[in-house]
């Protein structure tokens, strides 16, 4: 086996290892299957896996799931199939052009790599999985949720684990739209075609992300600002020096969420007073400007 | 002004480590690897999100600094938000003991077996980095001074005198990897931190949900004059007046200019770089761009 073989199997072994049986041994309410079938056409598409073992994989876990009867990835999660079948055309398209891709092929496999990594970090995470299958719950259960703390026996939604949950899922958002805001800008002759490749790549990952990650429709998104809201009614926070926490957490907050794709194109802006209501939790209080004090790291 | 780069292909070989989620391993296929280089991230930091990097960059500029080329690299992962410092300094030990073992076999290269496996080298490379940021310098220097502790406890169970122990504890450390490694720790956690309330912690949104969501208890080990960071600074002093040989008691640090969140300070042995990454803060000094390559050269062994 030549190198660059070796590496394409070891990047499938790792994807079938952290991603897929995280994913098997979960039983989290999210359609996840779905979701990485499309990562796996995707990434054999551009190089990163090897195409027949792939193939070879799907193949294997479709007769798997008909023995067990089971006629589609996802079936039973109650999410809309269509949105994950509406990519397959795209990246057919994406990788049609073999000789492009292969111009690109580094960058293409550090940007894949770098997501999948990220993934396979928010996949293991038991809080920020926890906090993402809420974000698909009812709109009944989610209100005792977030108004009732420590609602289920396994304590897995308590507003510390949800906090922790959200801590996390905002670090992998601002890690994600950090790559892809850096890349025009750290190269100064940047050929145009690497880069439309690149930011296609990078908004087609976006995009298989969306509704895992609740950000696929306004309601899911508007969940965020339930959790924070939920935090920050718990804890005690002075305003010193004018500096307002909770003020300056919204404008980050929606800051980050607006600037995520959003595939259903349900929303074409954030409506910032819904938000704002749902993090204040009601209270007659306008919303602050889109400015803030805080830095990034 | 930077220009474009044609950006090598990355031929390591990507390796999850049984035992140890959510950490990895980045094992070169094309050359002998003799040198392995850890990274411990920081306070709700993770191995992608602190690290990431490097990955790209150590390939992409692997001309101008040859030694990236031919190093593993590994990523580890630990639950830097609720558990203690010690704890996560024996797990951490625990970890390098299983990469570094000849027995584990991550290297895919047929033609480079390694060093071969006997009993007076149970290691596999030869050189050793360890590399922290923030927490995870306090981890990474915790596990060094137990290691030590732990030769010392060994060698005063069979009566030796003092200078009979400092020989036998040189000795040992001579014969562990761990103990030869060095030290590049960015923005080091281990004067503490500046910070007396949850909002002084964050420099961004995940990093301020995650002090909410953090135990209090490792937000308390990280404050400036904490029985944790006090005993480990007078516990690493005191090893290194008896043991100045022993590469890993001794680090070299890199701060930001710009760094709010610990207080810049040192051991005795250590050395601060100069200048200190300017324009960066905690965050950033650690993070390699094409326009900031200190990172690269900062971490050499």
């Amino acid at each position: 086996m030549n190198t660059p073989e070796s590496v394409s199997h070891a990047n499938l072994d790792f994807f079938v290892s952290e991603l897929w049986a995280n994913v098997d041994r979960s039983s989290l309410f999210l359609p996840l299957k779905s979701e990485l079938a499309r990562w796996l056409l995707l990434g054999a598409g551009i190089g990163f896996f090897d195409k027949t073992e792939v193939d070879k994989f799907l193949l294997r876990q479709q007769v798997n799931w008909q023995e067990a009867h089971v006629l589609d990835l996802d079936v039973g999660y109650g999410v809309e199939l269509t949105f994950f079948n509406s990519f397959d055309v795209r990246i057919k398209m994406f990788v049609a052009n073999d000789l492009v891709i292969e111009d690109a092929r580094s960058d293409l496999h550090a940007i894949f790599r770098n997501y999948m990594l990220m993934n396979s970090e928010i996949l293991a995470d038991r809080d920020a999985m926890g906090f993402l299958a809420t974000l698909h719950t009812t709109g009944d259960i989610w209100r005792l949720i977030v108004n009732g703390g420590e609602l289920l026996p396994d304590t897995s939604h308590s507003v510390k684990k949800l906090c922790s949950g959200l801590a996390k899922a905002l670090g992998y958002l601002e890690h994600v739209l950090a790559i892809k805001g850096k890349i025009p800008s750290e190269m100064s002759e940047s050929r145009d075609f690497d880069l439309s490749l690149r930011n296609e790549l990078i908004e087609m990952l976006q995009e298989f992300q969306s509704y895992r990650l609740g950000l696929a429709g306004v309601e899911s998104t508007l969940r965020y600002f339930d959790v924070a809201g939920s935090v920050f009614a718990q804890c005690e926070l002075v305003i010193v020096d004018d500096f307002d926490p909770r003020r300056e957490i919204f404008v980050e907050l929606y800051n980050l969420l607006d600037r995520w794709p959003d595939p259903s194109n349900s929303r074409a802006e954030l409506p910032r007073e819904r938000c704002w209501s749902r993090y204040v939790r009601q209270q007659d209080e306008l919303p602050p400007t889109a400015t803030s004090r805080m830095g990034h790291g | 002004m930077s220009t474009i780069r044609t950006e090598s292909v990355d031929e390591r070989l990507l390796k999850s480590i049984d035992g140890f989620p959510k950490s990895y391993a980045l094992i070169p296929t094309s050359a002998l690897t003799r040198s392995a280089i850890v990274f411990v991230h920081g306070f709700a930091g993770s191995p992608t999100g602190t690290w990431c990097d490097f990955q790209g960059l150590s390939s992409r500029y692997a001309k101008e600094y040859p030694w990236w080329r031919d190093a593993a690299l590994f990523f580890y992962s630990y639950d830097s938000m609720r558990s203690p410092i010690y704890y996560n300094a024996v797990r951490l030990r625990s970890f390098l003991e299983y990469i570094l073992s000849v027995r584990v076999d991550f290297h895919h290269n047929a033609n480079d077996p390694g060093p071969s496996m006997n009993d007076e080298n149970p290691w596999k490379y030869e050189n050793l980095l360890l590399v922290g940021h923030s927490e995870g310098a306090v981890v990474i220097r915790r596990m060094v001074l137990n290691a030590i502790e732990a030769l010392t406890r060994h060698g005063r169970e069979q009566n030796l005198d003092e200078v009979k122990l400092r020989e036998w504890v040189n000795q040992g450390a001579h014969g562990s990897l761990i103990l030869r490694a060095r030290l590049r720790l960015f923005a080091p956690a281990c004067a503490g931190t500046n910070f007396s309330g949850v909002v002084g912690f964050v420099g961004n949104l995940s990093h301020f949900f995650s002090a909410l969501a953090s135990s209090s208890l490792v937000r308390n080990e990280l404050l400036r004059g904490s029985p944790v960071l006090c005993s480990l600074q007078t516990g690493t002093d005191l090893a290194y007046r008896d043991h100045p040989n022993i590469h890993a008691l001794t680090a070299k640090i890199l701060f930001g200019s710009n760094d709010q969140i610990v207080y810049t300070d040192k051991y005795g042995c250590d050395e601060i770089i100069e200048p200190f990454a300017e324009g960066h803060d905690h965050f950033s000094v650690c993070k390699p761009k094409h326009t900031y390559m200190r990172p690269l050269e900062f971490v050499k062994p």
